[in-house]
């Protein structure tokens, strides 16, 4: 995979992740459940890939929307207590994964199926996706009727109650938006990893980078995508400075977009304070 | 003591059954959705799963007998002492595994210099503790969310080791130590633990933090500093999980990223909410987790893949997480009544 396409496909990934994060943050949850959601959508969406991609990335919204539900259910009961309900969910999905990935005799895909070719340019297909959904997802949380009732539900419910909007609806519908984003980014997500990455790993802490990238952009959507294009970059291009240099082990590349999150966690809380 | 009519230790207890009753419930069905898929029909699916899957489930762990699920279970009951010992202090401590690794790469390194077992062992845990203090550091200093440091911190461990592991040879570990000195070690921890958090200041001050953070700060308790000492700590008891593990010779590996999701670093945040951060209900829970996790590896290895039982175990902490939290909280809804 060449280094322009592995980074589209991050940062389609991180992007959607992060805005999956922001729709949880808006309906009052947490989204430590993120990296769990993203695995077992995409890995649902790659599972179908027979089909057209375009119905592979409607499955892979659906699925996530169906792991969201169980986490809306815990956080209604329990909002603060979404840390521990999280990282149950990343577990039960990894274990989840390589039982599917077993059952149904392993994940087989193209990538070119994935792929908008004009002329001599090959562009990932989640590069419209990711844009229109990231579109879509700004002017229903910022411009409509519907999207502001959710903000409020989640930001305010007592509020939200005395203007006659259920908050327990209103954090549904922000996690199962949450699910919808999470699955596709998923789907980017697996296919940026590459066929010969092992399930075992999960996304490789993928979900966590989205979380990362979506804390510095609490204030603007663009310091959001400035953490998701630092972020992907150092992804990407680990993934292609692994093969020129034989001697150093991978992992060592896998090691820095984890401190390039560390960096983009930190800085926000510092600007907050 | 009452809520509702029901005390308090009993709710515990009905919270804890009921969790565990709904895991295993929502693991049934998936392992009747496994044998279906396997067997062509759901009553050959639905026979297959209870005979070839929860009975094995439930009875294997005890046909090993209790010598070898003790020491099984001593990485389990460090792993959750060490999530347990975080959440007195009110923080979430999800680096487990990664804390794991970092101690087994200590013990390692000091078997590498051809150093006895416990200098390895104090190697372990002292790269552990190592591990915890920079998601201390960054959670008292850049006020990040401990939860989102830890984590990461978890993958940046799990990696490092990898790359380590693969570069270098495996030593050989003898002599071992005495089987019984893991639990017996861990049970000794969790009784320093207790005391430490019931009889002394900073204990008292790390419960406080638990409990309300706004009333610490006002009495005076430094919260950066009580959560670098906390999540040292923490990290120190998963580095001595790793440790034993190595030194008692039940690692044949370093551990890698796949230990970051499942694993015992799973079962140590299962043991730890099904006891509700209490120490020695911890070492309780963690003896249970063990035994689930050992009649996992009994399960009808024609019908269901290896990751069977810890998508179970991953279940049970979920719905642990739900009830039990919901227990927790009707008792501090009571305190403050």
């Amino acid at each position: 995979m060449t280094f322009d396409q592995s980074l589209f496909l991050y940062l389609s990934a991180l992007a959607l992740g992060a805005q999956a994060a922001g729709f949880a943050r808006h309906g009052g949850s947490s989204s430590f459940g993120l990296e769990g959601v993203m695995l077992l959508g995409g890995l649902a969406g790659l599972l179908f890939s027979f089909l057209s991609p375009w119905l592979c990335l409607l499955i892979a919204g659906c699925a996530g929307m169906l792991c969201a539900l169980p986490l809306a259910w815990a956080s209604r009961r329990h909002p603060g207590h979404g840390v521990l309900t999280g990282m149950a969910f990343n577990g039960f999905a990894a274990a989840l994964a390589m039982i599917l990935a077993r059952v149904s005799g392993g994940v087989h895909y193209s990538r070119r199926a994935f792929s908008l070719e004009f002329g001599a340019v090959t562009l990932p297909l989640f590069v419209p996706v990711t844009l229109g959904l990231l579109l879509l997802s700004r002017i229903f949380l910022q411009h409509t009727r519907l999207g502001l009732r959710l903000r409020l539900g989640g930001a305010a419910p007592e509020a939200a109650e005395n203007a006659l909007i259920r908050p327990s609806l209103a954090r549904y519908a922000c996690l199962l938006c949450f699910g919808f984003l999470g699955g596709v980014g998923g789907t980017a997500g697996l296919i940026a990893l590459g066929s010969n990455w092992t399930l075992q790993y999960g996304l490789g802490g993928l979900g966590f980078f989205a979380l990362a990238a979506a804390r510095p952009g609490r204030k603007h959507p663009l310091t959001v995508f400035l953490a998701v294009l630092f972020l992907s970059l150092l992804c990407a291009g680990g993934d292609c400075l692994s093969p020129l240099f034989p001697a150093v082990p991978p992992e060592v590349f896998r090691l820095l977009p984890l401190l390039g999150a560390l960096l983009c966690a930190r800085q926000r809380e510092n600007k907050g304070n | 003591m009452k809520n509702n009519g029901i005390s308090y230790p009993l709710r515990r207890l009905l919270s804890a059954a009921a969790s565990l009753a709904a895991g295993l419930s929502a693991g049934f069905v998936l392992m009747v959705f496994i044998a279906w898929k396997q067997q062509g029909s759901l009553a050959a699916g639905l026979s297959a799963a209870f005979h070839g899957g929860l009975l094995p489930l439930l009875t294997a762990g005890w046909k090993n007998g209790v010598d070898s699920l003790l020491s099984s279970a001593a990485a389990v009951m460090l792993l959750g002492l060490s999530v347990s010992f975080a959440w007195q202090g009110g923080l979430w401590q999800l680096g487990g595994p990664g804390f794991f690794a970092l101690g087994a790469l200590g013990a390692f390194f000091g078997f590498s210099l051809g150093l006895p077992w416990y200098v390895c062992f104090v190697f372990a845990c002292a790269a552990g503790a190592l591990g915890g203090v920079i998601p201390g550091l960054i959670k008292s200093k850049g006020r990040m969310h401990e939860g989102y440091a830890t984590a990461l911190m978890n993958w940046l461990c799990l990696w490092s080791v990898q790359a380590i592991g693969k570069s270098s040879p495996f030593p050989e570990i003898s002599p071992l130590p005495p089987r019984w000195l893991g639990w017996g070690g861990a049970l000794a921890l969790c009784l320093l633990l207790m005391v430490f958090l019931k009889c002394t200041l900073p204990g008292f001050e790390i419960h406080l933090l638990g409990r309300d953070a706004s009333v610490a700060r006002w009495a005076g308790v430094k919260e950066g500093k009580k959560a670098l000492l906390i999540l040292t700590v923490s990290g120190m008891l998963a580095g001595a999980a790793g440790g034993w593990q190595l030194i008692s010779g039940q690692l044949t590996a370093l551990p890698g990223p796949a230990f970051a999701l499942t694993g015992l670093g799973l079962h140590g945040l299962a043991a730890a909410a099904l006891a509700l951060g209490h120490p020695a209900l911890t070492c309780a829970a963690a003896l249970l987790v063990t035994l689930l996790s050992s009649g996992a590896g009994a399960l009808d290895q024609n019908l269901f893949p290896p990751e069977t039982g810890e998508g179970i175990i991953a279940l049970i902490l979920f719905f642990a997480s739900i009830l039990r939290v919901s227990a927790h909280f009707m008792r501090e809804g009571r305190d403050k009544a």
